[in-house]
Parts: structure tokens; sequence; C-alpha cells
């Protein structure tokens, strides 16, 4: 519980509404369409929903499921549940059915707040209908602070089936108060963000709306991504901050508004997928530096930042984030440009997997990511693929990132995977899929002799496939993991 | 004074520089970190500030505290300790 003074330290992202209220309350807080919220109705609506929620029957601790897109009923239920002493679950909006059963199964939430019609076994109601109801009367500050779960977010998922990561207070604002040490700072309270991210994602949630409502900026959110309809809003709204994920930045880039639309921007961030190096060199071209952002769920979300627009790197830690790189004996890697799993430290860390902390932090604090990096000589990180990716040819490491990266160069290639598939002699071998670039036919042996310029012969496909789409997660990851059942099921 | 600045010379004759802002808690940060490590290892030292010159400004101004060691940047924003005993070492 918090009892917010003029000067108090925020002691939950809510508090850092009350803040923002007091110090500019009549300045615009959220942007969505043509509504606009002031800090101070902002403060007013996120109380509303928590005697919403509150007069729903909920009590302390209890889950509340928001399925909801990215607009101002999210923003304003996510605060109000923090009031009301629950734990919000976002849920993405376009899970089927049984998807969204496993979340309000495993997280037992007792309420689901969702715009679409729902089958699900729980309580459920409508955004619009739960705040009309709202009883009238004072913020319950009932907020969960430090230790307190906070959000329960159910990761991605490139593999397997999605768990919740348990998101503290505590992780939440100390990822907030790393990006807010950072000089320059990356958002101010005079800033303008536009966030067209999902809010039921990490890096929506807690970068883009976290670090707006911790500046004390104003955020202008886009539900359904129109790379037409935003570039206009980012010139209408005078946008000086974007946070983005690369596919959004692919789809601007093809547009001669582009210009105009950035004109005002001082700082654009890309996260939650790798940024293509020819797309932050095509953004470069023009004077606009896209800086990398590195993270995940169980982080809170940020790890490393890009600030110099060094190609292809994920930049730094973080102040008050650790990195280290460890090799396959779990021994920190020595030499420079060798590849290691990054394992991370600080307090932004997650507190383990819903209900009782399962494959959190070890007891030193460290949490294995799961990906491969590569350290340079000047200290700046770069991914090379994931752990769980490694595809071992003859007892070879061959890192899928390093093929896509020599194949997704040749001419007439849109996008390109790889995996590792079984292979009876070598024990599993390389196999990629492509994406031909529009109008462009692909001669799946005419790539591989081009590949095998560069790449070691244990390195280059057993098999390429030319296919018209690849599967993506909702932030732009391939699905590796349904390639590899593909790749599996053919060699039968 | 030339004393003074022989003293503060690393065995190697290492020396390095802090770019530094005012108002920047990374940069005080940096600079308590290597105040404790110069005792240690005996570099040479200097602090620059980045809005004093206009060239160093544009080199060095989104991105304070930068390392530099021998005029080369080592890093920025928190002195990663291994990395940069490493180096100067070499």
């Amino acid at each position: 519980m918090t009892v917010p003074g003029n000067d108090a330290v925020p002691e939950s992202v809510s508090d850092l509404v009350r803040r923002a209220a007091r110090a500019t309350p009549d300045t615009p807080a959220i942007i969505d369409g043509r509504e606009r919220v002031t800090w101070s109705e902002l403060d007013a609506r996120a109380t509303t929903a928590a005697l919403a929620l509150r007069a729903s029957g909920l009590d302390d601790g209890d889950r509340v499921a928001l399925q909801l897109g990215t607009g101002l009923d999210f923003v304003v239920l996510y605060l109000g549940a923090g009031r009301a002493g629950l734990i919000t679950v976002p849920v993405n909006p376009t899970y089927t059915v049984p998807e969204l059963a496993h979340v309000i199964d495993d997280s037992g939430a007792r309420l689901l707040v969702t715009a679409a019609t729902s089958s699900a076994s729980v309580s459920t109601v409508r955004p619009d209908a739960l705040l009309e109801g709202a009883p009238t009367g004072d913020d319950p500050c009932r907020d969960r602070t430090g230790e307190d779960v906070a959000v329960l977010l159910y990761t991605s998922g490139t593999s397997g089936r999605p768990k919740g990561a348990m998101l503290s207070t505590r992780a939440l604002l100390a990822n907030l108060d790393q990006v807010a040490a950072l000089d320059p700072p990356m958002v101010t309270a005079d800033d303008v963000a536009f966030v067209p991210l999902p809010l039921f994602h990490v890096f929506g949630l807690n970068t883009g709306l976290g670090i707006a409502l911790h500046a004390g900026a104003t955020t202008v959110l886009a539900d359904r991504f129109d790379p037409l309809a935003s570039l206009a809003t980012m010139a209408d709204e005078h946008v000086t901050v974007v946070i983005g994920a690369p596919g959004m930045f692919a789809q601007w880039a093809a547009l001669a508004q582009l210009a105009t639309a950035f004109g005002g921007v001082r700082y654009a961030l890309s996260g939650s997928a790798p940024l293509p190096a020819a797309l932050a060199a095509q953004y470069a071209s023009l004077g606009i530096t896209l800086h990398e952002g590195y993270g995940l769920t169980e982080t809170a979300p940020g790890v490393t930042l890009n600030r110099t627009g060094k190609a292809g790197s994920i930049g730094r830690p973080l102040p008050g984030v650790e990195v280290e790189l460890r090799d396959q004996d779990g021994s920190p890697v020595e030499d420079d440009d060798d590849p290691g799993q990054l394992f991370v430290r600080g307090p932004n860390l997650f507190s383990g997997y819903w209900p009782d902390g399962a494959d959190g932090p070890d007891t030193d604090g460290w949490f294995g990511t799961g990906d491969i990096a590569v350290r340079d000589d000047d200290g700046d990180l770069t991914l090379v693929g994931r752990a769980s990716e490694l595809v071992l040819v003859n007892g070879f490491n061959v890192y899928p990132a390093e093929v896509e990266s020599v194949l997704g160069a040749q001419p007439g290639v849109a996008e390109v995977a790889v995996v590792g598939a079984d292979d009876q002699v070598t024990g599993e071998a390389v196999v990629a899929y492509v994406v031909p670039a529009e109008g462009a036919s692909l001669d799946p042996d005419q790539l591989v002799s081009a590949a095998a310029e560069s790449l070691a012969k244990f390195k280059l496909p057993r098999e390429v496939s030319v296919v018209d789409t690849l599967p993506h997660t909702v932030t732009g990851k391939v699905m590796k993991w349904r390639l590899k059942a593909e790749s599996t099921d053919a060699s039968r | 004074m030339r004393l003074g600045k022989q003293s503060n010379k690393a065995p190697a004759g290492h020396h390095v520089t802090l770019i530094t802002r005012v108002g920047c808690h990374l940069c005080d940060d940096a600079a308590a970190q290597l105040s404790r490590l110069r005792d240690e290892l005996g570099f040479g030292y200097d602090e620059l500030d980045v809005d004093a010159d206009r060239d160093r400004r544009n080199e060095y101004s989104d991105r304070v505290p930068v390392i530099l060691i021998d005029g080369k940047e080592h890093g920025y924003w928190r002195l990663e300790e291994d990395r940069f005993r490493k180096a100067l070492a070499r």
C-alpha cells in the first residue's frame, strides 16, 4: 500500500500517474485516436477503474485478465488494477479459445475483461460496461509494491506452451529507473512518444507505456498497425520519440511520408525482434538512427541498448544490468568474439514463473536468456542465435543466424529462417526456408552455391525450401518450432 | 607540476579519460569507480566536460559517461571492470 506524499519516490507503476497528475495535471497524458486525456483525468480514470474492479468482488492479489487491444481502456484498467491491489494478466486479443483457456486456467484469473464475446469459463465483462458501473469513491491505494507480483505476463513463446512470468513492482520500476538514468534521457516530460505496440506484450507495456509514464511524457497509442495512418498521426501529434518493432519500421520505410513524419523525431527505439542491418542502414541514410534495444519478458524487459547505431549490434548493458557470456560448461567466455550464452543479473529480473516461482534467477541472481551473443573489442554485444536453435552438424556448432545473414544477403531473398533437422548421417543438418522478394524467383541450388562462398561446408543447408511466407509471432519473430516440426515431419 | 603529472602515469603508460557531463549520475559513479581502480592500477587520468568543446560534444554527447583508454573509446555508460583491467594489461 502506498500513501503518496508530494515528493515521494514512486512505489508502483500507478504511482507514476499520481506523480505526473500533481506535477502537470493539465498536459496530455494519453492520446488515443480522437480521445485526449490529461494527467489529472488519467489519474481519476485509474481510480474509477480500481473502484469498479473492487466492486466486482476482486480482492488483494486476485488476478484480472485484460484481453484488450492497445488503447485507453487497457491503460486505465492496468493502472486501476494496480490501485485495486490486483495482479494484471495481459492477454493477446488474437488468442484462440484453447490459448485463452490455458492462460485463464493457469493464472487462476477471477475476471476476464474483453471486448470480444468469450466462451471462457470465467466471469467476463466488457471494459465499457465495467467502467460505467463503477461506484464513486476515493483512490483505494491498494497498490502492490516491492516484491509483490504486479503483472503476470505469459511469454509469447517461440517454443512450447506459454508460461506466466511473474513481474514484481520492484522489477517493473527497476527497468524504468535504469532507462531513466541514461544521460541524455531517452524520454522527458516534454516528449510526445508514439507507441504503436501491443500493450499485452512486455515491450509495449513497460518499455513503451512504462517509460512514458515514468517520464511524464505524452503517449500516443495506436491499435491495429496501419503504416500510412500512423505516419499521419506522428506528423499531426508532433511526435518526438518512436518506440516500435522492426516490422513497423520496415513498413514505414517504403512510404514517401516517412521523412515528414520523422521530421521531429529525436529518438527512435526498435525492439521485440532483431533489427535487420539493412533496415537500420536505410534509416541512417535519411539521418535517422534506429536504436536497437534487446530484452525479454523475464527482465521487464530492457537488458541492452545500442546507443551508437553500430550495425547489427544490440549495444551494451543498461547501467544497473549485469551481463555475462558463458560457454557450454557455464564458465565465462574469455576472449572477444567468442560466442556464449547471455546471462543477466539485476533488480529488473522477474521472480520466476507462476505460480511457484520456478525457473527464476539462480541463487546468485543470474538468469540465462537462452540467447547466444558475442562481445567485440568495443564491448558491444551482437546476438548470433538461440542456444536452443544451435544446430550440431557432426558435432560442429552452427548458429542459424550466421547462415540466415548469408542467405538473406542474396539477391531476391526477402526473408529467411534456418533450423536444424534430424539427419541420419550427421546427427543434425541445416535446413533453410526462404521467402522470395516480390517478383523474384529463387533457385535453391544457386542459393547454396552462393552461400558456399562464405560458409564452411558443414554450415551449408542440406535443403532450401522456397515458401510464400514464414510463420510469425505477434511481434514478428519467426516461430521456428513450427518450421522444425515441419522439417521433422517431412523427413519421416 | 611536471612531477605530479609524471607520477600519474601507469607503469605501462596507459592514460584514461572520462568524458562527463555536469549533473550526470552515471558519470559520478564511473568517476568514483575509476578513482578506486587508479589507486590500485596507477594509470594517468583526466576528466573532460562533454559540453565544453564542440567536437567533443558532437562525438560523445548522446552517451555519457564515455571511457577512453589512450584516447581510444573503451566503452560508455558503465565501466565493466573485467574488460577494463584486461585492456589496461595489454
